[in-house]
């Protein structure tokens, strides 16, 4: 007998298709109403059936909900509006047959919570079969809003030693590519994977952790079974677990699948976790969509023996410097200005340019670092520099620089350092900087105090 | 046209007419004019549009910089490798429990199944021959053999559980330097050049010093493999000439020698578009690159003309080889635009069998001849803003085992220890380095590793990697396959990386 109960609860996704058809046929009868004046008798007709078949839904929806062990807070909103949907049906065949109590509420109104309340039923439905977010995930990824992602990329590299494994990584992982049918509300195989728990009772073939012999966890049987195997998970139409994913449930069973261990303790490397990882690293490059540089001026320079080359493959984010061609003075300067936007490095150490330099490095708005290292600047102008938002790093090494520059420097915004290291003079004892600004100022002329043990000789 | 341009022509000419045989005319008209058909059957199938003002540099000078496919983090490489393997155990990796074992008999199961180059029967263990202590914020341990080094210990990153499986010290070399322990493979700063070129025309893109000696492994260390052969390393001496012939022959001046050169590369030159053969171009280029290096070499070479505070501060001895003279070097390089310069020091090979071997005697010289030209070149590095786009690497081919050395089965008259690949200690520091950290740990007596363990391809994907490379995409075609420096291993070490 429980059998039959059992097939006949199975039978509800097919029912209930039953009283959608109906519905919907009546509802676009009651659209049309006035083309095609349909019948009463003929209305009666398809509300009785849509009755009946509301009927047979709910009663297969109750022994579905008996026989397959789910509970009743996943079912009761989908339970409650089925009932209402057959009321209403009910409601309104007894309209139709002109009962007195039924024909006080409008027309309109039957028609109205019909309507919705088909929509409603079947979502709730529809939810529980597929998962909550079924419908609504693809939208999402449109949108590029992807709640699970963040889940996973919760790690971030100053404290993911401290994290559980369990609760850091896989519960995501299981999150991401089990749960949809693995779930309180749906139990593929009778396995639920929602809680550290549940897998520890795991489904119709008994638990998928095995914590005596881990190796041997149907859990690793399972996603290591070849991707044609019938009982390889998650299925082949299923998004597939990564290498990375795999290897890292895998290390985590191997060690005795604990729940509070941390990926510290279970000696998990940052390379095994990279892709779990937070990129809020920010580049030091801006990151603009600058045109190709003109090949004119690239030609013109390179014929001088200026050396200027992409500071990486298939950028347009260009590098130059004159090491090669240390003549490079004032009067070519200007070459630079029609690529201004696309030189982020430059490098003039040893040039012959002077302070004039100031005034045009000011208008290539790009910039990142400067080398005007041996050059014969003394930092008059230098304040416009003021100007460059991207300037991360000012060398200044051995050059003329006045000790009046200094402080100004220590105002640019940005900047993460200046070397303004001199040979043969003591710049730092020359200025005086509040000692904040100290850290982003390096003076250099470093030393190395000779020790009573230098002079030993074993 | 003078007489030597004449003779050099006419020797071309005739050369010429011996390769126009008549193999050569079936040759080169099945293929010529099988090419030109499909040359032009191709063409429309390529766009034409692709002309980056960058393109085709590459064909003339193969030195020419090139753009790395990720962004960089560094543009130069330092690396110092101390020849003959160094005891992590007096430098860097502190065991205070072998100090409780020493002089006690090895236990079997740490024998068993191991190879060692020297050690037979049951050695004993030896203890640390050093006092550590505690250094710097980070408070990391370092021996009282390094004591400069304490000051720029923050700066640097340690692995304490590289691994290699070869223990003898040429294959051990020829593993760390060039991906492999058999000969053939181009090192790593072949790959460098080879994948980013030379940013200083006037000097080579791969310098090689050395002081004490020449890597067991010979300068294959430094080869090109099957790269152009315009990518290996050049070794310049800091005693006598820099580089050796470079000066001009007695009674050839410089515009002789000027004019001498390009009339060879220019007879080079149509060889090569008859040849397409790449050694052409090396060639060509070695001669032109020695004509210019001429004059800047004998200049970067000149420790003499630094200030006397830097020469003090790296404890220089001009005129004389030393690894000091060797660390103000790879500074001015560096500083020169010169991309990988590879340092080799000599004499680490402490295995007790002479009083310059021992652990507590040659050792302790050998870390004072390093300590204060690492300290100083540091922080040289740092003061001129280089140490943000250099990589400092020190290391070697292997460690030392915590058991002390019975060669031959009997006790030797010094302290020693035998080579060991299982675990040992490399530093790293410069750009794109997180700054005082440790990666990896090894076991009580510093015997194997038990976390963090890293292997010879790890540290050589790490330093593409912070070239700008993907050490699994960095590939060059040969025999028929893509080779990688890394073979089919490594994984970058992100634990290092800021």
């Amino acid at each position: 007998m429980d059998a039959v109960f059992t097939f006949f609860g199975r039978l509800h996704p097919l029912m209930v298709h039953l009283p959608i058809g109906f519905i919907l046929m009546g509802l676009l009868f009651e659209l049309n109403r006035k083309k095609l004046n349909p019948s009463s008798s003929f209305l009666k007709f398809i509300y009785f059936w849509a009755t009946i078949s509301c009927l047979l839904s709910l009663g297969s929806g109750i022994f579905q909900y008996l026989q397959e062990g789910y509970l009743w807070d996943e079912i009761q909103k989908h339970f409650y509006a089925g009932c209402f949907t057959l009321f209403l049906c009910f409601g309104f065949y007894l309209f139709l047959k002109g009962n007195l109590f039924a024909t006080r509420i409008p027309r309109l109104f039957y028609i109205l919570s019909l309507f919705f309340s088909l929509i409603i039923t079947g979502h709730l439905g529809g939810n529980i079969t597929h998962g909550e977010d079924h419908l609504t995930e693809p939208l999402l990824t449109l949108a590029g809003s992807t709640n699970k992602i963040k889940v996973e990329k919760m790690l971030s590299i100053s404290n993911y030693k401290d994290q559980p494994v369990y609760s850091g990584l896989i519960e995501p992982i299981l999150l991401n590519k089990c749960m949809r049918c693995h779930n309180p509300k749906k139990t593929k195989g009778g396995l639920q994977m929602h809680t550290f728990n549940a897998l520890l009772k795991g489904g119709k073939n008994g638990s998928v952790l095995d914590l005596n012999s881990p190796e041997l966890s149907e859990l690793l049987n399972r996603i290591h079974l070849p991707e044609l195997e019938k009982k390889h998970m998650p299925p082949r139409a299923q998004k597939q677990l990564t290498v990375a994913e795999k290897e890292i449930i895998s290390q985590w069973v191997r060690l005795g699948a604990s729940e509070f261990k941390t990926l510290g303790e279970l000696s998990f490397t940052e390379n095994q976790l990279v892709s779990f990882m937070k990129q809020n690293k920010k580049e030091i490059y801006p990151v603009l969509n600058i045109g190709p540089p003109d090949k004119k001026v690239i030609d013109s320079l390179q014929s001088l023996g200026v050396l200027i080359t992409p500071i990486k493959e298939g950028t347009n984010l260009l590098f130059l410097s004159t090491i090669n061609f240390k003549a490079f003075s004032d009067k070519e300067l200007n070459v630079l200005l029609p690529i201004s936007d696309n030189i982020v490095e430059i490098d003039l150490s040893e040039s012959a340019v002077s302070d004039t330099v100031f005034d045009i490095l000011s208008k290539l708005p790009n910039l990142v670092s400067i080398k005007l290292n041996q050059t014969a600047i003394t930092g008059l102008g230098i304040e416009q520099l003021s100007t460059l938002k991207n300037l991360k790093r000012l060398h200044l090494i051995n050059t003329n620089l006045k000790a009046e520059s200094i402080p100004i420097l220590s105002n640019f915004k940005e900047i993460e350092k200046v070397y303004v290291f001199q040979l043969n003079r003591d710049l730092a004892a020359e200025t005086s900087l509040h000692s904040n600004t100290l850290e982003r100022i390096d003076f250099g002329n470093y030393s190395l105090e000779d020790l009573p043990s230098d002079a030993i000789v074993y | 046209m003078n007489e030597i341009e004449k003779k050099l022509l006419d020797a071309y000419v005739l050369n010429q007419a011996s390769i126009n045989s008549r193999r050569h005319f079936l040759k080169e008209c099945t293929l010529g004019l099988g090419g030109i058909a499909l040359g032009s059957l191709l063409k429309s199938c390529v766009p034409s549009t692709n002309s980056s003002p960058f393109e085709g540099e590459r064909g003339l000078n193969p030195l020419a910089p090139l753009a790395p496919p990720k962004f960089p983090k560094v543009k130069n490489v330092i690396y110092l490798h101390m020849v003959g393997a160094p005891s992590q155990l007096e430098m860097f990796d502190y065991k205070p429990e072998l100090h409780k074992l020493h002089d006690q008999l090895c236990p079997e199961s740490l024998l068993k199944g191991k190879k060692f180059a020297f050690i037979q029967g049951v050695p004993k263990m030896l203890g640390p021959q050093a006092k550590f202590s505690q250094a710097g914020e980070s408070g990391n341990w370092i021996s009282e053999n390094l004591p400069h080094f304490k000051k720029v210990i923050d700066e640097v990153a340690f692995l304490k559980a590289v691994n290699t499986d070869q223990f003898n010290h040429g294959p051990a070399q020829l593993l760390m330097h060039t991906g492999s322990p058999r000969f053939g493979r181009p090192s790593l700063g072949s790959w460098a050049t080879y994948g980013l070129g030379s940013e200083n025309q006037n000097l080579p893109g791969f310098v090689v010093l050395t002081s004490g000696g020449t890597p067991d492994a010979g300068k294959s260390v430094w080869g090109s493999g099957f790269l152009p052969s315009v990518y290996q390393g050049i070794q310049c001496r800091s005693k006598g000439d820099p580089v050796l012939y470079l000066k001009d022959p007695k009674g050839v001046s410089r515009n002789l020698k000027k004019e001498l050169l390009s009339s060879i590369n220019e007879i080079n030159y149509q060889e090569f578009k008859a040849q397409k053969d790449p050694e052409i171009l090396t060639r060509i280029n070695q001669y032109e690159m020695a004509y210019r290096m001429q004059i800047t070499v004998p200049e970067v070479m000149d420790i003499q003309n630094e200030p006397e505070s830097v020469q003090k501060m790296y404890g220089v001895t001009p005129g004389k080889e030393s690894f000091a003279n060797n660390c103000l070097l790879a500074r001015k390089m560096v500083s020169s635009g010169v991309r990988f310069v590879q340092l080799y020091d000599w004499g680490w090979d402490s295995h007790g069998d002479s009083a310059a071997n021992a652990v507590d005697l040659g050792l302790r010289n050998k870390c004072k001849e390093i300590d204060r030209p690492i300290t100083a070149l540091l922080l040289d590095l740092k003061q001129r803003g280089l140490l943000d786009e250099t990589l400092v690497v020190w290391g070697a081919e292997f460690g030392r085992t915590p058991m002390q050395e019975n060669r031959e089965g009997r006790v030797m008259g010094f302290k020693g220890r035998d080579h060991h690949g299982d675990a040992f200690t490399m530093w790293m520091a410069g750009g794109g380095i997180k700054k005082g950290v440790v990666h990896g740990q090894t076991d009580e007596i510093g015997y194997s590793a038990v976390e963090g363990k890293v292997s010879v391809h790890d540290i050589n994907a790490t330093i593409l990697h912070l070239l700008g490379f993907d050490h699994e995409e960095f590939t060059y075609d040969f025999q028929g396959r893509p080779f990688r420096l890394t073979d089919v291993e490594g994984n970058v070490i992100r634990e290092i990386l800021s």
